[in-house]
């Protein structure tokens, strides 16, 4: 045992169950440690690692409804208070069950399962230091973010020789992926599963394989993974992605809520979900995916101010299509009533914890404006409008704070949401006459002048897409086409719905060559959507499509 | 007793007292060995010295019995699979040996490792470490004085195609004849006369199945031999693809 190594370093123990950590502590001090510290969770761990650096961590993944281990860990490394010189073990009760190894920013250095007996743990511990020993120069490249002298070092190691062979191959595989360099990855992977089956070569392979757009070759891989372990989140969240590829989103979804019920304490992945099922139109599991992603935003590293003004955004649409859909509920006012002060709480905080950010701020007053209104509390919308108009006024007056025009255009686009369209027309028409010189804001303003539709309608617009999506996904294309233009009559400018028009189209012209009528109803969509500019992320699927509905109208024309 | 109003969700209500049961338990194991340091003199034969190695052991076997539990029920439930890494054979044994080391101490075993440096095989680490753990507490209960536990490559015939063979004998009286002559068959029998011997074999069987590869499955084996001073020692083998 390097009674000396222990000696030297200081130790981090979290854990909320006082005895164990008293406990660990003692078998830390007869190991040769002389300074340890301990945290009772890992808000307290993130402290006590912001005060001072900790060579060794110890921490407890499950927490009672506290940051999980994983969490702690995720934060640590995103603030950079834990290096990959450092050494972070995982302690559970049982096997974890939120285990990762595919990512190396996210992977702990090891796993202990409880109970851990002094012999279990200075067994475990030699060796972790052994290891961290030997590949001390790897690591450190990788603390300066040098991943390419990471990668030739691994090389280095590996061609001396080295017992610890399996880390030098799993790190140097992360280390290609993570500079782009997939071919070396990908052989690393592949040589490893040669007449072997190990699930981080495989999961690593399937994440080169998405990476280099693969998507249907890295679902497969993920399929076979979760075949054999249910339990491994990550390979959920990366075949959401690969399902995203393929524009599967209602799989996509479904992958990703079963990442979320295994473990649901991960903002990012709450955060995904939600967006998805907004993309989707499910707006039930959106507004729950965003509540859950709320509340794990307070004081996470990782909390924004959009994730706030969405779950607004998304309870107001779940009231509107409630009243719509349901007139006669008897539960309906209260409904609304919760869910409007459920908005109200989340907009508040906002506005405290942005509070130093006027164009959040006023986002925030806008938006709870606009939930207000459709919540039927006029009075408190008003009192709301006029916050948000003060806060643009107190920001114009003052020429070093200007707010950006897209928050204003932002504003507009809120006055047109709860109907007050000569205050939005006033709005643009003044953001038109200060931006004269701004043809992206010009372009946008047009749009909103030619497209002032109200909440309501938009909702229609975007069922009527979502009916769309549905009927496309079970291949009865002439009736997704109806919903679409059922749609596009509504909110003509809307990009992916044109884009979903135009799919449905190329698909339907496979099978029959189109009419007129809705290749001219093509040709005016594809005019509509000429306008998205190339850094748009659905470019590339615009010119996709736009090349091939031109080659389908110009065949069917010729046969 | 009837259960009115909502079903109560067993999954949680299992995970919450394992993870409050392995608390309990680390610290009872814990403050067994303190207690073991406390008394450092006295020797192996003092009444204090054979209680300490009771609550060791005993200790061991809930924790034991807690992990079957909860695998099996994950298994069965399909909440948990199995997790396949290569794993360095001398490194991983030295681990399962390290959880019992008061116990080696307090009685006065002598736990040989026979592993050629350097071999390796790929397997889910710790379901088959919850094979070895259990087969170890029966060991160090029904030994003499010896264990010997070794891993390698099998050489038999009737073994070709598998990639690892791990070891376990001890130098007691061996396997009782009714266990070797149902040891074909490892199912949970409704007889639970001999404590969780059984369960403990089933769950050594499922787990070995689990394991599969070069289209061979995963065994266990038993028989009596040779071992040490005994000529008819306990020998358990687990055969991995």
């Amino acid at each position: 045992m390097f009674f000396r190594a222990y000696e030297r370093k200081k130790f981090l123990i979290v854990d909320d169950f006082d005895s164990f950590v008293i406990s660990l502590k003692q078998m830390l001090r007869s190991m040769g440690a002389s300074d340890v510290h301990s945290a009772r969770n890992g808000d307290e761990a993130i402290e006590a690692c912001l005060s001072r650096h900790h060579d060794v961590v110890f921490c407890d993944y499950n927490m009672g409804d506290r940051k999980n281990g994983q969490q702690v860990l995720e934060e640590l490394r995103h603030r950079k208070l834990l290096r990959h010189t450092d050494i972070f073990c995982m302690i559970s009760a049982e096997a974890s069950s939120d285990m990762v190894f595919g990512a190396l920013e996210y992977s702990p250095d090891a796993y202990i399962t409880k109970p851990i007996t002094r012999a279990l743990l200075a067994n475990r511990m030699d060796k972790l230091i052994e290891l961290k020993d030997s590949v001390l120069d790897i690591n450190k490249a990788i603390d300066l973010e040098d991943y390419s002298k990471a990668i030739s070092l691994c090389a280095k190691h590996l061609r001396i020789g080295s017992k610890f062979k399996v880390w030098l191959y799993k790190t140097q595989a992360n280390l290609f992926y993570m500079v782009g360099d997939y071919q070396h990855a990908k052989k690393i992977y592949n040589d490893i599963l040669k007449g072997r089956d190990i699930d981080w070569a495989r999961l690593g392979l399937a994440r080169v394989l998405l990476a280099e757009g693969n998507a249907a070759e890295a679902e497969a891989e993920f399929e076979f993974l979760l075949q054999k372990n249910p339990q491994l989140v990550e390979a959920y969240d990366l075949k959401a992605e690969a399902h995203r590829q393929q524009k599967q989103y209602k799989l996509a979804q479904q992958s990703l809520m079963a990442a979320t019920a295994i473990s649901p304490m991960a903002l990012t992945r709450q955060r995904k979900l939600a967006e998805l099922s907004v993309d989707i139109g499910d707006l039930e599991q959106a507004m729950s995916a965003y509540k859950q992603a709320v509340k794990l935003s307070d004081k996470s590293c990782l909390e924004n101010s959009d994730t706030y003004l969405q779950y607004a955004q998304v309870i107001a649409d779940v009231t509107t299509k409630k009243a719509m859909e349901t007139p006669d509920d008897p539960n309906l006012q209260r409904d609304t009533d919760l869910m409007l002060k459920e908005a109200s709480q989340a907009l508040d905080r906002t506005r405290r914890r942005y509070a130093h950010d006027p164009g959040v701020v006023m986002r925030a007053h806008m938006a709870e404006a606009r939930n207000c209104q459709v919540a039927g509390k006029e009075h408190r919308a008003s009192d709301a409008l006029e916050k948000a108009q003060a806060v643009v006024e107190k920001a114009t007056a003052n020429p070093e704070a200007t707010l950006d025009p897209i928050v204003l255009l932002d504003m507009a686009q809120s006055l047109f949401d709860i109907g007050r369209n000569e205050e939005g027309d006033a709005l643009l028409k003044r953001l038109a006459e200060t931006n004269a010189d701004n043809p992206a804001v010009l372009q946008k303003i047009n749009e909103l002048i030619e497209e002032p539709v109200s909440m309501k309608e938009k909702l229609i617009a975007r069922e009527r897409n979502k009916n769309g999506i549905q009927a496309y996904e079970q291949n009865r294309f002439a009736e997704a086409i109806s919903y679409f233009e059922e749609a596009i009559a509504i909110t003509p400018l809307q990009v992916g719905l044109n884009l979903n028009f135009i799919q449905a189209l190329v698909k339907m012209a496979s099978e029959k060559p189109l009419d007129k009528r809705l290749v001219e109803a093509g040709r005016s969509s594809l005019q509509a959507l000429s306008r998205i500019d190339a850094s748009d992320k659905q470019y590339k699927r615009f010119i996709h499509l736009q090349e091939r509905f031109n080659k389908v109208t110009s065949s069917g024309a010729s046969a | 007793m009837s259960n009115q109003g909502q079903p109560i969700d067993f999954a949680f209500v299992m995970a919450s007292s394992v993870h409050d049961m392995k608390n309990s338990l680390s610290l009872l194991l814990h403050s067994i060995d303190e207690l073991a340091v406390l008394l450092p003199d006295i020797d192996a034969n003092h009444p204090a010295s054979h209680r300490i190695s009771t609550l060791q052991y005993e200790a061991s076997r809930v924790n034991n019995d807690l992990v079957q539990l909860l695998t099996l029920y994950k298994l069965e439930n399909s909440v948990a699979g199995i997790t396949l890494d290569e794993h360095d054979l001398d490194d991983f044994l030295l681990e399962q040996l390290a959880r019992y080391e008061p116990l080696f101490q307090s009685r006065g075993v002598d736990c040989q490792i026979q592993c050629e440096e350097g071999l390796a095989a790929v397997f889910d680490r710790d379901l088959v470490s919850g094979i070895i753990n259990n087969v170890l507490a029966n060991a160090i209960r029904y030994c003499k004085q010896t264990i010997v536990v070794s891993a390698r490559v099998p050489d038999a015939a009737d073994d070709a195609g598998y990639g690892l063979l791990i070891t376990i004998a001890d130098d007691g009286t061996g396997f009782p004849g009714e266990m070797l002559d149902a040891a074909d068959e490892f199912h949970l029998s409704s007889d639970f006369r001999s404590g969780s011997t059984h369960l403990g074999l089933y769950f050594a069987d499922r787990i070995a199945k689990l394991h599969s590869g070069h289209s061979l499955t995963g065994k266990v084996r038993l028989s009596n031999g040779q071992v040490g001073a005994s000529s008819s020692g306990a020998v358990f083998e687990l055969l991995l693809p």
